[in-house]
């Protein structure tokens, strides 16, 4: 058998890497940014994949927005105002596997609906993304599930870690009306009415190119684990599966 | 490559930096710039774009030095920066295939003499292994390169991936076993 390791790292020394010393240019950038600096407050950029950078700028009264970090949940962070953001993502679920495997490539216990209203998943999805990992139960949409979002699913329930620091960012129109609500014990958030933009920022205020727009939310915190249930369907349906869930045996 | 022995230095050059001292940042940069472009060059494929991520990532590192935690290892949150940026470069230009890596023995410019290690292995080999080390799922390419091909530890491939520790074990020894079997070598 070939000592496969070895054999690596022979390719890897013979990689013709790049060697620039970037010590000069980097302190030379941040000395200059610095004398620059005017402390006013960078908004959120969201680069599109071709011509347009869309900037979310939030023109919302403050009273709005005071509500809206009222309704922060762990990993999800809401800010009014996203009009003028274009999605440029669809949904990215990752890899189809079994639970068991969801269960051993997530860094975190799962929770499985236990007889909810709506049944049990057609399909389960492990994503590296966020930094953490996610796990991804989708219901097929139907007459009673319509399509939720650009999701193309009836249902989706999600559960992730954040280990970076990163959050979601929720840049909801004025139509979107969001809520704080307790679930399982836990402060939640409801939002729905309209679609509204989501994409990720992780702790150095890098964006993920990966906006895409969501249906109605519901999100909340429960052992260091973000679980969203996101659906076309009512609140209730969305409350029903998330008492269901009970921890993977 | 090893991460072993970092000097006790590093942290209170972290801590200069955080302070505002460019310097001290200047010296962190020239520690860890190696592996950062190792890192770019994996996912961007070219060398001069890979330099510029690096360049901008290490920038936007300073800005987010503020978040770090100080009693976190500071390579594995330095390395995630320049690796998003990466990918975010490749997306933003809507890059679908994968270069291929160049070899210092193909390289006009290159300078250096092979290693004896380079010559041991053949132009051809190489091109197959890391063809093979290509053509697998990204979850088990992003770990097998960077534990390979980079040179990091289990826990700064975790670090870097944002994955927990036991997964790195187990994705390293499932992409070495299907790498193994393109390979043309087998476990009996």
């Amino acid at each position: 058998m070939i000592d496969l390791e070895r054999t690596l790292g022979l390719a890897a020394a013979g990689i013709d890497w790049p060697d620039a010393d970037l010590t000069g240019p980097v302190v030379a950038r941040i000395t200059t940014a610095k004398q620059r600096t005017t402390g006013s407050r960078r908004w959120i950029q969201v680069g599109l994949a071709a011509a347009a950078i869309a900037i979310f700028v939030v023109a919302t009264p403050a009273g709005r927005q005071a509500v809206a970090d009222l309704l922060e949940v762990a990993g999800i962070r809401v800010s009014w105002g996203g009009e003028g953001v274009a999605p440029v993502a669809e949904l990215e679920l990752g890899v189809q596997v079994s639970l068991e495997e969801a269960a051993e490539m997530a860094s975190f216990p799962l929770l499985l609906p236990v007889g909810a209203e709506v049944g049990e998943a057609d399909g389960v999805y492990f994503s590296d993304f966020p930094p953490g990992g996610s796990v991804h139960l989708v219901w097929s949409s139907g007459e009673e599930l319509p399509a939720a979002g650009d999701t193309g699913t009836g249902l989706l329930y999600t559960q992730f870690r954040l280990d970076d620091g990163g959050s979601f960012i929720k840049g909801l129109p004025p139509e979107v009306e969001a809520r704080a609500i307790a679930v399982r014990g836990n402060q939640g958030l409801w939002i729905e009415g309209a679609p509204h933009i989501i994409f990720y920022e992780d702790e150095t205020g890098v964006q993920e190119e990966r906006s895409r727009l969501a249906a109605n939310v519901l999100a909340w915190e429960e052992g260091g684990v973000t679980h969203r249930i996101e659906t076309t369907g009512r609140l209730e349906l969305a409350l029903d599966l998330a008492d269901s869930l009970q921890p993977m045996p | 490559m090893s991460v072993e022995g970092r000097p006790l230095e590093e942290k209170e050059l972290i801590a200069d930096a955080k302070s505002g001292d460019a310097s001290a940042y200047g010296r962190l940069v020239r520690l860890h710039q190696a592996v950062a472009l190792r890192v770019a060059y994996l996912v961007v494929r070219d060398h001069a774009e890979a330099e510029d991520v690096t360049q901008e990532a290490l920038v936007k590192a300073y800005r987010a030095l503020g978040r770090f935690r100080a009693e976190a290892p500071f390579r594995p949150w330095l390395l995630r920066i320049v690796r998003n940026e990466a990918l975010n470069r490749v997306r933003s230009a809507g890059r679908r295939e994968r270069f291929t890596l160049r070899f210092a023995a193909d390289s006009v410019s290159g300078g250096a003499a092979p290693s004896p290690e380079t010559e041991v292995m053949s132009g051809e080999e190489r091109t197959r292994v890391l063809a093979a080390v290509d053509s697998l799922p990204e979850r088990y390419r992003s770990v097998i390169s960077a534990r390979f091909l980079v040179g990091l530890s289990e826990a700064e491939t975790a670090g870097m991936l944002g994955i927990a520790p036991g997964t790195v074990k187990s994705r390293t020894s499932r992409g070495l076993t299907r790498l193994r079997g393109m390979l043309g070598d087998r476990d009996d």
